[in-house]
């Protein structure tokens, strides 16, 4: 009798048993054939020569061969099915189109395209289960164990391999990747495991299983998610030359990502490779792509703290993180510099001798290497590349192979600190739930074992997952094989032990170096990329240009013209009669709407007069103001001064000391200057409501309502009018919305800048009608005075203001055209320059 | 102004702010030290006068005068005030984080403020402007109805298009562009020919603004002169 | 979505005051407490006023302190700011103790330093504007320049009325410009600023922004 493993719990069951006897999960045998759906059935060559113009098997084939492993999209179709749930067009346009924008088909078409497939539902109809994904990394490798070694690999480096694969050798990998290299190869195929597989997978997946795939989307942040892939093509569109890759996938589709600017993947690299004065050391990428420019660090003994025993915490029970997990991930990234490269280069590079000498330090890896027993013979491969390799790679080039000038012979420098696998871990570990989660660090996982159960396992998921007999049923050979016998991928075979993945840390087996010798055209893409990169990341002392000594001149010759004719104006102008401006409808203008409500008000009404101007605007909101204060004064009404700015209250002083002298009003017999009004909203809310509490003492400090015409005003509404003087869009707008608003009977009127007219014009001739009136600068100023028939500054000013309107329409029009015309000039000359060239 | 009426005090002020108009205009020759000087005796006496001001008509009769002489409610009422107040002294320390949440009191103030004035005072009131620019009953009878009905039109397409220009839509990603549709582009490029109007009326009120001061700059230096030269003559 | 509150009294503080104030718009019987708190942001405006003053007299002590090209300035800063200080409490005191308003030396400050400074600086910027308009052409060639450029211009002549250059026509223009298609930028530009205005509030009444440090 045969045992089944409990999907939820993972004990074992009679085969008879339709229910566990443990958890009473149903057990259903027809789900175990899903199984074969996971297994890629044959390898499609033609889908794994990407790199191909990377790689040059002539000089280092071993790596060559390693980066092929690494990169088989075929041998990661759950990792396609995982991206393909989260990106179904159909259900989320708008998210895929996004990461159509995030990939860059100019600069890695092959990657945008292939991603670009797995938006298209019709080009991978298959859905694998979701629970393919949890353990990713582990099911890209043990999918590969599921092949025959003559199956797995060796199209690519037989004849017929097309021509762009040569550079791939697989076979001398196959019996030297280390066990070590396969539990972080995956985490380096994260990109590639997006691949479409149409070949490998069949599509089998219900319906039901889709819908209720897609319902955790709704929650997932599909923005940071395809972030992350943009990350993840911009990290690699890096390495690859373009092409290259473009004649190894020459049925590219363009896609609309193609607008974006060439410079976007420096962003990417940017994003991922954070500046320099954030972290001292770059984590994120290699030296050879380091902005920091500094070199990776030494290898420590951190992997032994961070193991996790496999019975712990399953990563993918680790969810509901914070929802900032892109950010904390940047952060991370640039945090966990120590982490990056530490102790697996040199487990790399000595595995084969040093194997079993760390074996007794370490106990831990006992299990993990044990595990590694029932890997496939491929997947064992040493990594180390050869020494012949090495001693074959130009001096020049060797950064490439990953070989540290200054390190001893053999030992390699990781060209490539891959942290995609963190990124998509903590991507969906915060938004996705458990079943899209991937297994990150045992630490975070450890508080949530105790939360939740297996039996919390959702049902659909349940409904999924195949239940295979533990016994082989594969028909593959031992060491291929492995079933998992715990937790939710229970009864599954070719699964990568968690145990394993958790013991090594995750993190940092995903650091794995990936020895890489290019060819001289790849070098020179390198060089010139990280030629661009430095100069981007350099902080550039930009002097400003010294002023070209025709602007300056032109600058001088703008300035003397307007004060010599406006001087000249002003010393010779009296002698000119001043006209007067056209006018217009008074009744409908502004100005006249102003005048009209001034001319109702009567002797001892109080008006509020808000003084809110800085003291630059001075000289034009004195001329513009001074009729219509005039104006009030003559109608005689009581004044109360307030201002929301510090120098409003001198300023107010001031203008009746230098514009209405001749009226004599004083002060608190007829106008009061209840000085500064701060906080200006709330300020302003406050005095609406209670001006007497907000303002007790007048500016000086005497009784501010003790003049019989303020003795009933307890709220602003009590004012017969409130004139509000500026020059600042802004304060116009807080008075007209929190005072305005509440206003019943009391107009609201202004008194503004020209500058500011624009924008309060639509309150004039907003409805309802928030300003009753205004006057507009010195020439609204000067209509003004002359509907009251009393020549006052602005009459004053007027000639010299006018002449210097004139003049600098003159030189604005003169200048523009003058530029306008050499601009042109200077385009069609470049055009004709170009043209030759 | 007349400096043969005034005092020493005035004719030394006015000297002074003849003095510091020059400094000012040695800007026109390019940046210099002397504008340099100019500018932060600006800063300083500038933030001076504010200090005072706030002091005097806002700290005192506030914080300080009710303690001494208002009623119990006024006293308790200052007291109280005194305590978000001397917490947000600590933002200038470097125990500022001390004052975050008097800090938060006048954020939510300002937010709740700005919330209820943009839609009392701005939203609703310029929807209904906009509306009503094309309502024929609203129109006014001393022009043209024609002319009101396509300058109303008018209006509303500026006001539309140029709402439409601005990208209300999801913050950025970094690498990321958030297109919009091709006719939503097509109708936000006359939006922005609206906005080139208006900023170019901005512009040419800015350059009003400038040119009035500038005038009375020059008004205020030639008077200088004139009133100086008047009395070096009267003097004799 | 998790929120994470980093500073959960200060955004709390935030939230009600702002909701209790945003309710006063709506609800009158709460008049009496949005007073009292609309009194205190006054008063809290104030003194935030004088924080602001006291960090840019640290900051120019500071670069007072290194041997920048700029200390020379920061020192001048730094005199003229406590001389107009000590004039300002002298009057102050003078004030207080003889019962008597006499803010005379503070006005002269303000007055005859200050204020034409600040005017001067304004009228600087008229050639500024002009060889900046003068300018727009040479940088940019498109639509949107040649328009700006043009309204300018055509609102700049509007302005001007000098018999005999005279021109009604550019009256009637420039009115137009002002009151029709500059009007309606305007609206949009208003509905877009109160939009976002009222974006920014509720983000910050519901504790996403936190502007005081949070």
């Amino acid at each position: 009798m045969k045992d089944i493993l409990c999907p939820t719990c993972g004990r074992p069951n009679s085969d008879n048993q339709e229910f566990c006897n443990y958890c009473y999960t149903q057990l259903g045998p027809d789900e175990s054939s899903r199984l074969d759906d996971l297994l890629p059935p044959e390898e499609t060559p033609d889908e794994s020569s990407r790199l191909d113009d990377l790689l040059q098997p002539e000089e280092t084939p071993d790596e060559a061969s390693r980066l092929d492993d690494l990169l088989q999209p075929e041998e990661t179709p759950d990792e396609i099915s995982r991206l393909d749930d989260l990106l179904k067009p159909e259900e989320i346009p708008d998210e895929s189109s996004r990461l159509d924008d995030l990939l860059q088909p100019e600069e890695t078409p092959d990657e945008a395209s292939r991603l670009d497939d797995l938006l298209q539902p019709e080009e991978s109809p298959f859905e694998t289960p979701p629970t393919d994904g949890i353990f990713t990394s582990e099911e890209e490798t043990t999918d590969h164990s599921t092949m025959p070694d003559d199956q797995a690999q060796p199209e690519i480096s037989s004849d017929e391999t097309p021509p762009e694969d040569d550079y791939f050798t697989a076979e001398e990998t196959l019996d030297e990747t280390s066990p070590l290299d396969d539990l972080s190869a995956p985490e380096d195929t994260q990109l590639d495991s997006t691949l479409p597989d149409d070949q490998a997978l069949p599509d089998e997946t219900p319906e039901a299983d889709l819908t209720q795939q897609t319902e955790p989307l709704d929650e997932f942040d599909l923005d940071q998610m395809s972030s992350g892939f943009g990350e993840d093509a911009g990290w690699f569109d890096m390495l690859q030359d373009s092409d290259s890759t473009e004649e190894s996938e020459p049925e590219v589709v363009p896609t609309p990502t193609e607008k974006k600017s060439e410079t976007d993947w420096l962003e990417r690299i940017k994003r991922l490779n954070k500046s320099g004065e954030e972290v001292e050391d770059d984590s994120s990428f290699p030296d050879w792509l380091s902005v920091t420019g500094k070199k990776e660090q030494e290898p420590t003994e951190e992997s032994e703290e961070t193991e996790t025993p496999a019975e712990e915490v399953p990563g993918w029970l680790q969810m509901d993180e914070d929802d900032t997990a892109v950010r904390e991930f940047l952060r991370k990234k640039d945090l966990t510099v120590d982490e990056i490269t530490p102790e697996i280069p040199e487990e790399i590079t000595v595995v084969a001798e040093t194997k079993e000498e760390k074996e007794p330090s370490i106990p831990d890896k006992e299990k993990v290497e044990t595990e590694h027993k029932k890997f496939p013979s491929w997947a064992s491969a040493e990594d180390k590349p050869s020494p012949e390799g090495i001693q074959d790679i130009p001096e020049e080039l060797q950064f490439l192979a990953g070989i540290s000038p200054d390190s001893t012979p053999g030992k390699t420098v990781d060209p490539f600190q891959i942290e995609e696998e963190d990124f998509f871990d903590d991507l969906f570990d915060d938004e996705l739930p458990s079943w899209l989660s991937t297994a990150s660090s045992g630490d975070e996982s450890l508080p949530i074992e105790h939360e939740i159960t297996p039996g919390e396992l959702p049902g659909w998921v349940e409904a999924m997952r195949p239940v295979v007999e533990s016994t082989d049923t594969t028909g593959l050979p031992d060491d291929e094989d492995y079933i998992e016998n715990y937790g939710p991928l229970a009864g599954i075979p070719s699964v990568l032990p968690a145990e394993a993945e958790l013991a090594l840390d995750p993190e940092k087996a995903a650091r794995k170096p990936l020895d890489l010798t290019a060819s001289k055209s790849h070098q020179e893409y390198v060089n010139l990329l990280r030629k661009l990169i430095g100069e981007e990341s350099k902080l550039k002392v930009i002097k400003k240009p010294p002023p070209l000594a025709t602007q300056r001149v032109l600058r001088w010759l703008i300035a003397i013209i307007l004060l010599v004719t406006i001087t000249g104006t002003v010393i010779f102008g009296d002698s000119i009669p001043t006209p007067t401006p056209t006018d217009g409808p008074i009744q409908t203008s502004s100005y006249g709407a102003l005048y009209y409500q001034i001319e109702r008000l009567k002797s001892e009404q109080p008006v509020l007069i808000a003084f809110d101007y800085q003291p630059a605007a001075t000289g034009e909101m004195h001329t513009a103001s001074a009729a219509v204060v005039d104006h009030l004064m003559e109608q005689g009404t009581y004044l109360s001064f307030v201002s929301t700015q510090p120098t409003g209250p001198v300023l107010a002083e001031h203008f009746l000391t230098t514009t209405q002298g001749e009226n004599a009003y004083k002060h608190n017999q007829q106008y009061i200057n209840l000085g500064y009004l701060p906080g200006e909203s709330a300020g302003l809310l406050s005095f609406v409501i209670a001006p007497k509490k907000i303002i007790p003492l007048a500016f000086d400090g005497s009784n501010a309502w003790g003049s019989p015409p303020l003795i009933n005003v307890n709220n602003i509404g009590d004012f017969e009018m409130i004139l509000v003087i500026t020059d600042d869009p802004n304060t116009a707008k807080i008075w007209i919305e929190q005072v305005g608003t509440i206003l019943e009977d009391t107009p609201l009127n202004m008194v503004v800048s020209a500058q500011v007219e624009p924008l309060i014009q639509p309150y004039f001739r907003s409805s309802p009608q928030l300003l009753s009136g205004y006057v507009s600068g010195v020439i609204d100023s000067m209509k003004y005075e002359n509907l009251m028939g009393q020549p006052n500054l602005a009459n004053k000013t007027w000639l010299p203001f006018n002449i210097g309107i004139i003049i600098s329409v003159g030189t604005i029009f003169i200048g523009g055209l003058a530029n306008g015309v050499m601009s042109l000039f200077s385009r069609h000359r470049a055009r004709q320059i170009g043209a030759r060239l | 102004m007349n400096i043969a009426t005034g005092n020493l005090l005035d004719f030394i002020g006015l000297a002074l702010g003849f003095l510091l108009t020059i400094l000012i205009f040695s800007y026109f020759l390019g940046d210099n030290p002397f504008f340099r000087l100019a500018v932060h005796i600006f800063i300083g006496v500038s933030a001076a006068y504010v200090a005072l001001i706030t002091i005097n008509n806002v700290l005192i009769p506030r914080l300080i005068l009710p303690v001494i002489n208002g009623t119990q409610g006024e006293r308790l009422l200052s007291l109280l005030l005194f305590i978000p107040s001397v917490f947000i002294l600590f933002k200038a320390t470097p125990l500022h984080k001390a004052g975050n949440w008097s800090v938060a009191i006048l954020v939510g103030i300002g937010a709740a403020a700005a919330i209820g004035g943009a839609i009392t005072g701005t939203l609703f009131p310029q929807i209904l402007g906009t509306i009503n620019s094309v309502d024929p009953s609203a129109y006014a009878i001393t022009t043209s109805r024609w002319d009101q009905a396509i300058n109303g039109f008018i209006i509303v397409v500026g006001t539309v298009t140029t709402l439409i220009y601005f990208h209300f839509g999801t913050r950025e990603q970094t690498g990321q562009v958030n297109e919009r549709l091709p006719i939503i582009e097509k109708i936000s490029i006359i939006g922005k020919v609206f906005l080139a109007i208006t900023f170019g009326a901005l512009y040419a009120g800015v350059y009003l603004s400038s040119l009035a001061a500038l005038v009375e700059r020059i008004t205020f230096l030639w008077e200088f002169l004139t009133n100086i030269g008047f009395t070096l003559f009267s003097s004799f | 979505m998790n929120i994470k509150l980093k500073a959960p009294i200060s955004t709390a503080i935030a939230i009600g005051v702002g909701i209790v104030v945003l309710a006063g718009y709506f609800i009158p019987s709460i008049t009496n407490i949005r007073f009292i708190l609309l009194r205190t942001g006054l008063v809290l405006a104030a003194v935030a006023l004088l924080v602001g003053i006291i960090n840019l007299l640290t900051v120019h002590i500071k670069k007072m302190g290194s041997e920048g090209e700029n200390s020379g300035y920061s020192l001048i800063l730094i005199i003229t700011l406590l001389v107009t200080l000590a004039v300002g409490i002298i009057d102050m005191l003078q004030t207080y103790l003889a019962g008597q308003p006499n803010f005379q030396m503070t006005n002269w400050v303000f007055t005859y330093i200050q204020l034409p400074i600040e005017t001067s600086m304004l009228a600087v910027t008229a050639v500024s504007l002009t060889y900046a308009a003068a300018n727009i052409l040479r940088k940019r060639m498109d639509l949107f320049s040649i328009t700006f450029f043009f309204v300018i211009l055509l609102v700049l002549l509007g302005s001007f009325s000098v018999p005999p250059a005279n021109i009604p026509f550019l009256h009637v223009v420039h009115d137009w410009i002002i009151r029709v298609p500059a009007l309606g930028g305007a609206r949009g530009l208003l509905l877009g600023i109160a939009l976002g205005t009222i974006t920014t509030g509720i983000r910050i009444l519901m504790g996403t922004d936190r502007p005081y440090g949070g």
